[in-house]
């Protein structure tokens, strides 16, 4: 069959083989939701065939309306979302919900590669870095509105596209020293009971130290000067007042950080209590599993919401490290696997829609795990393909076989 | 290939190690999560087993259970919205009563003793007819529910040492079975429920039930693969007369003391009877660790009562040991049944006396009168055996007389016991030391001095020998069968079939040939017939006894007597001791033909000895030791007399006296008139 070259079989079996396995662990979880969950993969699939038999050009060409419509979509959830679980980010229909970000991730990711892949952008020009973030920016401010934290994060996904492209990595830099300042800050104070001034004091004279090593070489560029000088105040301010700023937070989202180092135990009632279950989940499975529906935890349905955010409790208590092992890397190939296609595309707008899509999983993987194990705060976005839910499967089908059907053509294109 | 391609991948691949170590870290390297787990989300539900029945040997119950309920609560399903006057309406408490309950139980939950996920007694000791009407509503609260726990119930009022009881397991006990024994679980704390626990208590039933996040069952585990099947507890039937232990115990009133009867032919306990009794209805109900706590507390004229005299208490045999000097002496060939020794008027020897009766007699009239001279010489003899090395002469007598199953645990089946005392060549060798060094004297202690060391009282049964009174009934045990006894033991079967133990199926012989007891049995048969217990004499039974009479430092004399019954073919033995009561054919002696009595004609047909036996408190006596004991040890506080009190109670006793002269005026003079 001449026309099954150019289809990615190792991308595609990894694909169908996590989507299997998620409905076998929700139908674990819940039979009813199982059965649904196997139906949405059934039209998933289907809408796939139907991506597989448009032109790819569609895609590049539509990118636009995609953008356009998944901003509205964005907008429309302030009239007309429904409220589940404490955030208005959902649409509902009947019986039927959908979370718009899902799609408007898609418009984002299309748009991004349709510009990026103009003739006129290069990241070295002012104009076009600002287009780009403010390509990024609008809907991640949309999204920001609603609040949806999580959703939020996952647009840094697109920043990784764009690094790929040549944006500096001083971005993520910068980006980690104030988030390590932030929360190195507010430890010393809460736990370890410092007062903040010193910390403060101590980035101070490091600065000055610095500036003082480095006095030749910044006098000659009066705009690093500026810029080194303004960048430890910042980071002076950053430092003395985030402990403030942190007890300003809401209670729940304080707790979900302190709950990381302060243990469960403390927790137990509020932030605590997901994540202590989760682990006991986990943890409880042992090597081998405790056997498919057998897990105790997850057939008490002791951890909420396990069959969404929290659907790797059910591979860890009932397959074991065995089970979540293989899982970890059959994501972490598939991961790869796109990123590695991507890079091997002839067109740009194929690859930053590929960097794009490997980011926003990259990320969903990154945040989702780290969570369930109570390595990173607790943030509701789903893990993937796994969690049970019509839309988020659907965006994510949609836009595994827009990449498909890109790497198809570009196999198959001459050029 | 681009360097930023390279660092995503990296990056990718350091975030798949960071969650594969994480994950080995939660699944693999530490089990706090898998407890966890287990602990909230799989519940066990223990079935506590009834507690076999214990039966004495004729079938009468004397401790079964009864069913006692009591509401439990499981805390955390107890929410904020609860419905708190409708339930305390419901059970019966106030509103009050039911905060500080909980209050409690807060507190309890959080110094760690119970979990707040399972359930905590709320409510003890609801009757029946409460529970009747409380189970129809109970189902509104789910946070409480009715339990059943069996609890022992006493169809008798006395031998609380024997039967024992049952109490919440403590750490030790714990640690010492850890498989079995939980927090809360009874477990025998003495007497037959601590000896037998293992046989009584059966086997907890386990299901393991998957609990949902609201402690709702949602099913068995691994569909009950791990599930236990409960096991009732066995039944057990006591060699135990309790008819005739009912008879010894009511001899024993107001006194401290012990009786204990064997049957010879193979060991079973009929009777084993301490003084003070306890009540065993006091180890149930409601202010059960209050009289427990009392019990142990009662130390008042050294009654002590959860001591069992009948095996824990070593006294002194006194004049009954010199049955086994005579058996003893005969065996190790330093005397015969004819052997007289210089006796008349007393024990004269190297400027020691020793009153006592009998002249110059051969064994029998010797055992008959109980001559104190006779046996003093019969156990010099023992110790002269080799000159120049008592020692030897005294292993080889202790040797004998741990044959007979003295001075050596008895190794039954009874929750606790002593060893009593036979002292060793050794012993006296240790004594003459420590005399020589006191005295500053270079003689060779290994030739030590009967006289000095008072050893030569051990052949009249004072000195250094102890008993108690189940080695005493045990040694006539031996006596009764010409040299041979099977251990004592309280358990005759255990679920209808015989005790399976193998000890009680060992007949141990004695060192002593058969042929020496012939003259020993004749002089005890003198000894009723027309000796010291000659008072003792029916003509419903043949009997062979020997008296004691034992002198003890606090006071009186202690009473004892071993009898054995009927004399040609014996069917039982008895053996009592009376503390401070006197002469051995006055006080023990009557308790011990009485039960003799009872057990083969199946009656009391000496109502007089009964009565007097049954009258008896050597109380004033106890009282008076006590006093001049705390007087010793500066300890005596005269009681202050409240002059009003006292006055009122000698009015009072005055009246009496005299409404009761008035009343025997009337019959005097009613029975005049009569006439």
């Amino acid at each position: 069959m001449r026309s099954a070259e150019g289809i990615d079989k190792m991308g595609l079996g990894l694909y169908l083989l996590l989507c299997s396995f998620a409905v076998a662990n929700i139908y674990s979880v819940d039979a009813g939701l199982g059965k649904k969950q196997l139906i949405f993969f059934g039209i998933s699939l289907f809408v796939g065939l139907i991506i597989f038999l448009t032109r790819s050009k569609f895609f590049e060409n539509l990118a636009g309306i995609f953008y356009i419509f998944g901003f509205l979509l964005l907008i429309g959830l302030h009239p007309f979302g429904t409220e589940i679980l404490g955030q208005k980010n959902w649409y509902k229909f009947g019986s039927f919900t959908m979370q718009p970000v899902e799609f408007a991730k898609i418009g984002t990711a299309l748009m991004l590669a349709n510009y990026v892949s103009g003739p006129d952008f290069n990241l070295r020009y002012r104009k076009s870095l600002l287009y780009s973030l403010a390509i990024i920016g609008i809907p991640a401010i949309a999204v920001l509105s609603i609040p949806d934290v999580g959703s939020l994060l996952v647009f840094g996904a697109f920043v990784i596209a764009l690094y790929r492209e040549g944006l500096s990595g001083w971005f993520f830099g910068a980006i980690g020293i104030v988030g390590f300042v932030f929360l190195f800050s507010t430890y010393l104070n809460d736990p370890l009971g410092f007062n903040p001034l010193y910390f403060t004091l101590f980035i101070f004279f490091t600065g000055l130290l610095f500036v003082l090593f480095n006095f030749r070489t910044l006098r000659r560029n009066i705009n690093a000067f500026a810029l080194t000088i303004v960048s430890i105040l910042m980071l002076c301010s950053l430092a003395y007042f985030s402990p403030k700023v942190f007890e300003k937070l809401p209670k729940h989202q304080q707790e979900r950080v302190e709950v990381l180092y302060k243990g469960e135990k403390q927790f137990r009632d509020t932030s605590g209590y997901n994540l202590l279950y989760s682990k006991t989940a986990i943890g409880s499975g042992g090597l081998w599993g405790k056997g498919y529906k057998q897990g105790s935890v997850t057939q008490g349905k002791f951890v909420p919401e396990q069959e969404t955010d929290y659907i790797f409790c059910t591979v860890g208590e009932e397959w074991g490290f065995m089970g979540s092992a293989f899982l970890i890397l059959a994501y972490v190939l598939f991961i790869g696997r796109i990123y590695y296609l991507s890079e091997q595309q002839k067109s740009v707008f194929n690859r930053v829609f590929g960097y794009c899509f490997a980011s926003i999983l990259l990320l969903h993987f990154c945040i989702n795990l780290g969570m369930v194990m109570g390595l990173f705060p607790t943030v509701g976005i789903p893990l993937p393909y796994f969690s049970y839910g019509g839309s988020s499967l659907l965006a994510f089908s949609i836009m595994t076989f827009i990449f498909f059907k890109l790497n198809y053509t570009d196999k198959n294109s001459l050029v | 290939m681009k360097p930023q391609y390279i660092k995503i991948i990296s990056f990718l691949s350091v975030i798949a190690l960071i969650f594969v170590a994480r994950l080995s870290y939660l699944q693999l390297f530490t089990d706090r999560y898998a407890l966890n787990a287990a602990n909230t989300s799989i519940k066990i539900e223990y079935i506590i087993p009834q507690r076999g029945i214990v039966f004495d040997r004729n079938g009468k119950i004397l401790a079964g259970n009864q069913p006692s309920y009591e509401i439990s609560l499981v805390r955390t399903l107890l929410k904020e919205d609860f419905d708190t006057i409708g339930f305390c309406h419901l059970i019966g408490i106030s509103k009050n009563e039911f905060i500080q309950t909980v209050k409690i139980i807060d507190r309890d939950i959080k110094d760690k003793k119970y979990s707040k996920l399972s359930p905590v007694t709320f409510l003890k000791n609801i009757s029946r007819e409460d529970v009747a009407r409380i189970q129809e509503i109970i189902f509104k609260y789910p946070a409480f529910s009715i339990v059943s726990r069996p609890q022992r119930q006493y169809e008798v009022s006395t031998s609380g040492n024997l039967l024992g009881y049952t109490n919440e397991v403590n750490t030790g006990e714990i640690k010492k079975d850890s498989l079995y024994y939980l927090p809360g679980d009874l477990i025998g704390k003495s007497g037959v429920e601590k000896a037998y626990e293992k046989v009584l208590r059966g086997e907890k039933g386990m299901k393991y039930i998957q609990k949902d996040i609201k402690l709702r069952s949602i099913g068995s585990y691994k569909n009950g693969e791990l599930d236990k099947e409960v096991v009732t507890g066995k039944d057990i039937t006591l060699t135990i007369d309790y008819d005739l232990q009912r008879l010894a115990e009511e001899m024993l009133a107001n006194k401290h003391g012990a009786i204990v009867a064997l049957d010879p032919n193979n060991g079973e306990i009929l009777v084993m009877a301490t003084g003070p009794d306890i009540d065993p209805n006091l180890f149930t109900g409601p202010e059960k660790s209050k009289n427990l706590y009392r019990l142990a507390m009662d130390t008042v004229y050294e009654n002590k009562p959860t001591f069992d005299r009948s095996i824990q208490a070593a006294y002194p045999p006194g004049s009954t040991f010199k049955l086994l000097t005579a058996l003893a002496g005969m065996q190790m060939g330093v005397m015969d049944d004819k052997t007289i020794f210089p006796c008349g008027g007393g024990f004269n020897y190297r400027g020691l006396r020793i009153k006592g009766h009998g002249g110059a007699d051969p064994l029998v009239p010797a055992i008959q009168v109980s001559s104190n001279c006779y046996f003093s010489h019969a156990f010099l003899s023992i110790v002269n055996k080799y000159p120049g090395n008592p020692s030897k002469g005294v292993d080889e007598w202790k040797a004998i007389m741990n044959s007979f199953g003295v001075g050596e645990f008895l190794n039954n089946d009874l929750a606790v016991g002593t060893k009593g005392r036979i002292p060793s060549g050794e012993f006296y060798e240790n004594r003459q030391k420590k005399m020589n060094e006191r005295i500053g004297s270079k003689k060779d202690y290994k030739n030590w001095d009967p006289l000095a060391t008072g050893a030569v009282f051990n052949g009249m049964g004072q000195g250094d020998v102890m008993l108690t009174p189940i080695q005493m009934a045990n040694f006539i045990a031996a006596i009764a069968n010409r040299g041979w006894y099977y251990t004592p033991h309280i358990v005759k079967s255990i679920d209808g079939k015989p005790n399976p133990d193998p000890r009680f199926k060992v007949k141990h012989k004695t060192l002593v040939d058969p042929k020496y007891f012939d003259p020993v049995i004749k002089g005890m048969e003198a000894v009723v017939l027309r000796g010291t217990a000659k008072g003792l004499k029916t003509n419903d039974f043949t009997q062979l006894a020997k008296t004691g009479t034992a002198q003890v430092p606090q006071g009186k004399d202690n009473s004892i007597f071993v009898l054995i019954a009927p004399a040609d073919k014996p069917k039982i033995v008895v053996a009592a001791v009376m503390e401070h009561a006197g002469f051995g054919a006055t006080w023990a002696g009557p308790a011990c033909t009485l039960v003799a009595e009872k057990y083969i004609t199946g009656e009391v047909k000496r109502e007089h000895l009964y009565k007097k036996m049954v009258n008896a408190s050597f109380m004033p006596e106890y009282k008076r030791q006590w006093i001049a004991d705390l007087k010793r040890k500066g300890l005596y506080k005269e009681p202050e007399t409240d002059s009003v009190k006292l006055k009122k109670k000698m009015d009072s006793l005055k009246i009496v006296n005299e409404l009761k002269q008035k009343e025997t005026l009337k019959n005097t003079t009613i029975q005049k008139q009569q006439r």
